[in-house]
């Protein structure tokens, strides 16, 4: 399947999510509530829909969704109250777009309900007026009133235009903005004629373009502006009553059935639905009173929905499963962690098994090869997207382990004295659920400790000349492969000399060492070290950032600490995002195979365009985008022997923002990479996080792009490694 | 944002050029099709205004010419006239026209739309 395909088959199981929240919200409401809350999440799930049916040229979805979301929005800013809301009408309109995303999903013409538009139109004009109408039932056709002709108060215009239109040098944008003057556009573009990349010119226009444009204004007027650019054969308008399709033979219905009260004056009725409606069934006759105009379609799904549920449909009329019809989907199971993670590794066995192919490919003839190719790329996207899901059902938002933090804060900073607030962003990030739980007691400990240890009291604060109330923010973002969650505080800082004394004393550090700033920070880490003057009950025994940074490595991540005297200090835990595929550009160095994570890769260069030199004391460095950064050669760190052949250096960012040239000998390519975890099989390897078995069935390490600067420094002041370095061999 | 006003007529060109200087344009004019091209290649405007019937060479046919020409590809061109007959706009429009207005203009239509070929 192409992508765009794969895209729009997600986009549409999202909109039944989107929709089955759309009527738990209508049901809500239709149940009393009234919170605004609820018409929110109503009106985001019709938007939703909007904007994706544009993006993915589901054109006739969007004129329900736009009609919906306008309706919605009487309600969302409070000119219609809830408790006013044609329910009947916004069921009906949510079962239509379900209708129309069914149609879409069978690759059938989507059904029309044109009345559906034009009332959710007259609710909308009336400025919520048509509320007062009676509600329908859900089984019925709504509109309340025949619309006046000139009251439309919308256009829909399709432009197809002719393939010249950029040699004309009329951009699309353009479109849009010609008609900002007269109301508010809607364009959406049909990208569904645009040939594959091969067989593209760029020059021709293969788009077309759907405008929804809310505006008084009239035709004519819309012609105007749209004919400056447009030939009159490129523009259509598209009349929303009309139902595009099957235009049903013009009969006046009369009140045959029983109960028909109301007067039927319009045009287009009910004639093909009629005979599949059962007559004298009392949920249509109340319907039918209020409505004058029904198309052919529309009644035949209200008649269908009253058959029994036994068979699927016919398509014939048009009529898809709706969400009446379907199944009630069950929001939550619970699943056995062991499961999903043999469903990880298995999609780790098909990644591998993936990159056999494509290695198997390549020695087909080219025709072969092509045709395969195909096939194996469709099957990468899709074990990607696999993957993807399978990390989605154990991810959680980190909001979880967040929200428990502002009672943490509360009671420690009445405990303490001190005003604190503390500030969270970024509680929507989501992490592998085995991380959360891991993540609540490091947390709550770095929190204590910054309002303990970080933050001062009020009266120091004062002193400082900083605001009483001390900020200690909370945030986790996505960065790379990485989650990093941050805990800073504004507060004194990390006492240096007295962590560098403690230390001393302890022996941890030679009385005469001259360590950096970043050193001692990081003595924080160090067990026993702690630098509280008296041991109270919140911290302050020594054994707490040591333990912290103990549990965040043994999740695969790391902690690091950046603090300023007097400014504040800033914890950073990095976990991995994913440990079970990764992308990795496959390097030869020294004759080995080894895979760079391309999360960490910035770019990749000829040695020679990077002008290497060396330092004083023998260290290389090279210049990338201006920027001085160590060269390492990767065949030398580790210890592969034969360096001097390094043709390409790859420019990698570490976690810490440091930005480092490695040298390797050639870059063979790009491939999804299981990562299979060294320590449990062999034990740690310096410089590699991971390894992985390649297609052939070799295992190939994964650097460790943010341990090779330490390990660089390791190996400078000590010549003879005392880690083994893993040659990899035939697994 | 330089433009090249192209009209037989001295009067609407004065009328045209005055209303594109208002609004801070600068204007180089020329009086048919073959002097406007004369113009185009000398001073490289970034929009055309042109009339459609003028001697020598018309509105039509200076699109065409100005398609043509290796600087011309990228230039927006607005034919501006009386003709409102189909046929004609979609000749201009064959010929490489980006947009079609018609005569008399507005001079706040006519700036908006030169506004919104700037680019």
């Amino acid at each position: 399947m192409d992508p765009m395909a794969l895209l729009k088959q997600s986009f549409l199981e999202e909109c039944d999510e989107l929709l089955s929240a759309l009527e738990r919200c209508l049901q809500e409401m239709d149940t009393g509530a009234t919170d605004t809350e609820t018409v929110n999440a109503a009106f985001r799930a019709i938007h939703s829909i909007k904007g994706g049916a544009g993006a993915f040229g589901f054109t006739e979805i969007v004129p329900y969704a736009h009609g919906f979301e306008a309706a919605l929005d009487l309600l969302r800013n409070g000119k219609v109250r809830v408790a006013d809301a044609p329910l009947g009408l916004f069921l009906r309109t949510a079962d239509a777009v379900g209708a129309c995303v069914g149609a879409a999903r069978s690759g059938q013409p989507a059904p029309q309900f044109p009345d559906l538009i034009e009332a959710l139109r007259q609710f909308v004009s009336g400025g919520g007026a048509a509320a007062a109408a009676p509600v329908m039932p859900l089984a019925a056709a709504a509109a309340p009133e025949p619309p006046p002709v000139e009251a439309a108060c919308g256009h829909h215009i399709r432009i197809t235009p002719h393939d010249d239109l950029f040699r004309r040098l009329v951009e699309p944008p353009q479109i849009l903005q010609s008609l900002e003057t007269l109301g508010e556009p809607v364009l959406t573009c049909d990208v569904s004629a645009v040939p594959l990349l091969a067989a593209l010119d760029p020059a021709r226009c293969n788009l077309r373009f759907d405008v929804m444009l809310d505006s008084a204004a009239t035709r004519e007027q819309v012609e105007d502006v749209l004919e400056r650019c447009f030939d009159a054969d490129e523009l259509a308008f598209i009349s929303p009553a009309a139902p595009a399709v099957v235009s049903p033979p013009a009969v006046v219905m009369r009140g045959s059935a029983d109960g028909m009260t109301g007067s039927v004056s319009g045009a287009a009725a009910a004639t093909a639905g009629d005979e599949a409606m059962p007559a004298g069934s009392a949920g249509y006759e109340a319907a039918a009173v209020a409505a004058p105009a029904v198309s052919a379609g529309d009644s035949a799904l209200a008649a269908a929905r009253q058959l029994p549920l036994m068979s699927p449909l016919p398509d014939a009329s048009g009529v898809v499963p709706t969400l009446k019809n379907r199944p009630a989907m069950v929001r939550t199971i619970r699943v056995d962690l062991d499961r999903v993670d043999r469903l990880m590794n298995l999609v780790g066995e098909i990644v591998i098994t993936q990159s056999m192919l494509i290695d198997r490919s390549r020695d087909l003839p080219v025709l072969h090869a092509l045709q395969l190719t195909e096939g194996i790329e469709a099957l990468t996207r899709q074990t990607r997207e696999l993957q993807d899901q399978v990390m989605a059902v154990r991810a959680q938002p980190v909001k979880t382990v967040f929200q428990r933090m502002p009672r943490v804060v509360r009671d420690l900073a009445t405990m303490l004295g001190k005003q604190v607030r503390l500030a969270t962003c970024g509680e929507d990030t989501e992490v592998d659920k085995t991380i959360i739980e891991e993540l609540a007691d490091p947390l709550t400990h770095m929190i204590r400790n910054a309002l303990d240890h970080g933050l001062e009291n009020p009266d120091e604060r004062i002193s400082a000349g900083k605001p009483v109330e001390g900020v200690v923010t909370l945030s986790a973002e996505q960065r790379g492969g990485r989650i990093v969650i941050t805990i800073a505080d504004d507060g004194r800082g990390l006492p240096r000399d007295k962590l560098l004394a403690k230390a001393i004393s302890r022996g941890v550090m030679a009385a005469d060492a001259k360590p950096s700033a970043a050193e001692i920070d990081a003595l924080i880490f160090h067990a026993g070290l702690s630098t509280a003057e008296a041991v109270t009950d919140v911290s302050g025994r020594g054994v707490g950032m040591d333990v912290v940074k103990q549990n965040v490595e043994a999740l695969g991540g790391r902690v690091t600490v950046e603090s300023e005297p007097g400014k504040g200090c800033t914890f950073a835990l990095s976990l991995p995002l994913t440990l079970a595929v990764a992308d990795g550009m496959v390097v030869k160095v020294a004759g080995q195979r080894i895979i760079v994570p391309i999360s960490s890769i910035m770019e990749t260069l000829q040695i020679a365009n990077c002008r290497p030199g060396s330092l004083p004391g023998g260290s290389e460095i090279v210049r990338l985008r201006g920027q001085v950064a160590p060269l390492i050669r990767l065949a030398d760190l580790l210890e592969l022997g034969g360096s001097g052949q390094e043709t390409v250096v790859i420019s990698a960012e570490t976690d810490r923002g440091e930005i480092i040239g490695i040298a390797v000998d050639e870059i063979l390519g790009q491939q999804q990479v299981v990562v299979k975890s060294l320590e449990a099989s062999f034990g740690p390897v310096a410089g590699a996080s991971a390894a992985t078995i390649l297609g052939d069935g070799m295992v190939a390490l994964i650097l460790d792009i943010d341990a090779l600067p330490a390990l660089v420094a390791r190996r400078g002041q000590r010549p003879q490694p005392d880690q083994p370095v893993l040659v990899p061999h035939a697994a | 944002m330089k433009i090249l006003a192209i009209d037989d007529t001295a009067t609407l060109r004065t009328l045209l050029s005055h209303c594109l200087r208002d609004a801070g344009h600068e204007v180089v004019e020329a009086e048919n099709g073959a002097d406007g091209m004369a113009k185009f290649e000398a001073c490289q405007p970034q929009l055309v205004i042109t009339d459609l019937n003028m001697p020598v060479m018309d509105g039509i046919e200076f699109t065409r010419a100005c398609r043509e020409h290796p600087d011309g590809q990228a230039t927006p061109i607005v034919i501006l006239t009386t003709e409102t007959g189909a046929d004609l706009k979609s000749e201009g429009r064959r010929a490489g026209a980006t947009a079609w207005m018609v005569k008399p203009f507005v001079p706040d239509t006519l700036l908006a739309l030169v506004a919104q070929l700037d680019r």
